[in-house]
């Protein structure tokens, strides 16, 4: 018994780590600033639990930064922009150039039809255009009640219709309460045998001997949460982007999306690390309480640490400021 | 004897008038010689002394795939019977070690003078001539302003000979004058036909300088029996920028199509064309 109660106290610990820097040593965020060779500038703060929601966003949109850096191959430590937000100013520079485009072929046709009107063509040749083939082809008009689903508008339905929520859609944006801070279910990508690979050696690596691979594999899971909601983002971008057969779509205001990506990878980390110590704590009492003790015993437990993470605010919830509304041309 | 002596000096006067006037019929824009007079041989001469005296004050700007590139001065500058030459052969990293100014690039490309000013690095105000000939620029430093207007004066005088010399219109009013006598105009003939439904087809395709070239083809084989050509060469050299060649090309068909009613609109072209000339 007294065993259990020790168990319970230690994974009671580990689950409120994130808001203690000096638990085990070094702590995940002073390891993940050697990993990225960022230093994250803390402030002073009195209470090693009560981080300001501004602290954390300016930490998690830091370290964010660094690892997406790292992950889309950049050997350079600096801060650099996040590289969705890199494309957002082209897409403004195209439509700029596009626009350009349409005005001087417009202009073109213009002096071509004033050329048109004194032009001579030689007698019967007037209409040297094609002639239609008499009475076997004609050319339907696609209306867009009509038409036939795109295959990427039909991999589009095939998801909302699967209850994933799509962080961009084409029409409205996040279904997010601004207050909840709650991250949004992340449109995931199909793991590939890499990424199952890293995820089993992940938690090889937390399994090691001493507990020493507790912070690296916590570190290893934000990495790849960094990963799938960069790539979870750019699908929902590219779907909606299909999907619109129309036209292109213009986005506006202000997006930090390293906040958003870095906030939502926390939380989930948090709770995948949660899960995995609660996992593990339940192979290690086992034997000490029947199998029904256990499942409530430890369904309380995780209950009560999720509520924890949730009452730390670890993560910021999201502003208005990044919600922004597409525009179909 | 003495009957002949006439006969053949006649014979051989109008053999050597036909010849002459056969060389005029098939000339060519590459066969001009701009220096066949003694007028234009002057401004030759002229102008390869400006050039000569003042070599180091004379930079060019060329433009290129739609961009003005800045080359500087010259390392040299010669003056051949057909064009300017300006070396950059002695400048490193140069992107054209020559450049031609052919005095055929004169006959469709205005002369623009315009002064510029500009702001360099350290903050003074750089003020200069600019002399624009189509898509080359001659420039030099306002204080020798003078120089680059003598330039331009003789090239203005060469551009004139050489556009006389190419559009011929003396030469075309009297053949203009021989078709609208004939009772009977000639027929368009078969190749010129399929020229100018080729041509027709590139212009619909906004391809006005392929169009031009084959429309030169047709004028080419026979160049009174298609007076419409005259008057699509125009519109499309206009099109392109090519005024001079514009309004040369309309007053010929002018020239053969006098007795139509309403020639208006393309009295007015010409009119156009010249303000476009002037600005």
């Amino acid at each position: 018994m007294k065993n259990s109660f020790k168990y319970l106290f230690v994974l009671l610990t580990m689950a409120t780590w994130l808001g203690n820097q000096k638990a085990f040593g070094q702590s995940a965020i002073g390891q993940l600033e050697s990993m990225t060779g960022q230093k994250i500038n803390r402030g002073s703060s009195s209470s090693n639990y009560n981080y300001n929601a501004e602290m954390n966003t300016m930490i998690a949109g830091t370290i964010a930064q660094g690892l997406i850096a790292s992950i889309f191959g950049s050997t350079n430590r600096s801060i650099q922009p996040v590289h969705e937000a890199k494309t957002q100013p082209s897409t403004l520079t195209t439509q700029f150039a596009g626009e350009q485009q349409r005005v001087q072929l417009a202009l073109l046709l213009a002096k071509h039809k004033k050329l048109m009107e004194l032009y001579k063509f030689l007698d019967g040749t007037q209409n040297t255009m094609y002639k239609p083939l008499s009475g076997s082809i004609n050319y339907k008009a696609i209306s867009n009640v009509s038409a036939p689903m795109t295959q990427e508008e039909r991999e589009r339905q095939n998801l909302i219709k699967h209850g994933v929520s799509l962080t961009w859609d084409f029409n409205s944006w996040a279904q997010i309460n601004e207050n909840s801070g709650e991250i949004e279910a992340a449109n995931s990508y199909k793991k590939t045998k890499a990424d199952n690979y890293l995820d089993d050696a992940i938690n090889k690596i937390e399994t090691l001997p001493g507990g020493v691979g507790r912070i690296p594999a916590l570190a290893g899971r934000f990495m790849v949460n960094i990963k799938d909601e960069t790539m979870s983002y750019l699908n929902d971008a590219t779907n909606a982007a299909v999907s619109n057969n129309i036209s292109r779509m213009e986005e506006t205001g202000q997006v930090d999306l390293g906040k958003k990506i870095a906030n939502n990878a926390l939380i989930k980390s948090a709770k995948q690390t949660v899960n995995a110590y609660v996992d593990q704590g339940k192979d290690v009492v086992k034997g000490f309480f029947d199998d029904g003790m256990k499942e409530t015993n430890f369904g309380l437990l995780k209950s009560a640490s999720e509520d924890l993470l949730k009452s730390l605010k670890i993560y910021a919830p999201t502003s208005n400021a990044w919600k922004v509304g597409l525009k179909k041309y | 004897m003495n009957i002949f002596k006439p006969i053949l000096l006649l014979a051989l006067f109008f053999l050597l008038s036909s010849v002459k006037l056969l060389a005029q019929e098939n000339k060519d824009l590459d066969s001009i010689s701009p220096f066949n007079t003694a007028e234009l041989t002057n401004a030759k001469k002229h102008l390869a002394e400006q050039l000569k005296f003042n070599t180091q004050f004379i930079g060019l700007i060329v433009e290129h795939e739609n961009t003005l590139i800045n080359l500087g001065i010259p390392t040299g500058i010669l003056v051949f019977d057909n064009r300017i030459e300006f070396s950059f052969s002695g400048q490193i990293n140069s992107p054209f070690p020559v450049i031609n100014i052919n005095y055929t690039y004169l006959i469709n490309n205005r002369l623009k003078m315009s002064r510029v000013e500009s702001r360099v690095s350290n903050g003074t105000v750089v003020i200069e001539n600019h002399l624009k000939i189509g898509g080359l620029t001659l420039t030099i430093n306002w204080a020798y302003k003078n120089t680059l207007s003598s330039i331009m004066n003789d090239l203005t005088f060469i551009q004139a000979k050489l556009q006389d010399n190419y559009f011929d219109m003396a030469t075309f009013e009297v053949k203009a004058l021989k078709y609208r006598s004939l009772k009977e105009k000639p027929p368009l003939l078969e190749e010129q036909r399929k020229y100018v439904v080729q041509a027709n087809t590139f212009t619909q395709l906004l391809n006005y300088y392929k169009a031009i070239e084959l429309y030169l083809k047709v004028i080419k084989l026979n160049q009174t029996n298609y007076p419409e050509a005259y008057l699509n060469l125009a519109l499309l050299s206009g099109q392109t920028g090519q005024f001079y060649a514009a309004i040369a090309n309309m007053k010929k068909y002018l020239l053969l199509q006098p007795s139509l009613s309403d020639t208006k609109k393309e009295q007015d072209k010409i009119k156009e064309w010249e303000i476009m000339l002037q600005n």
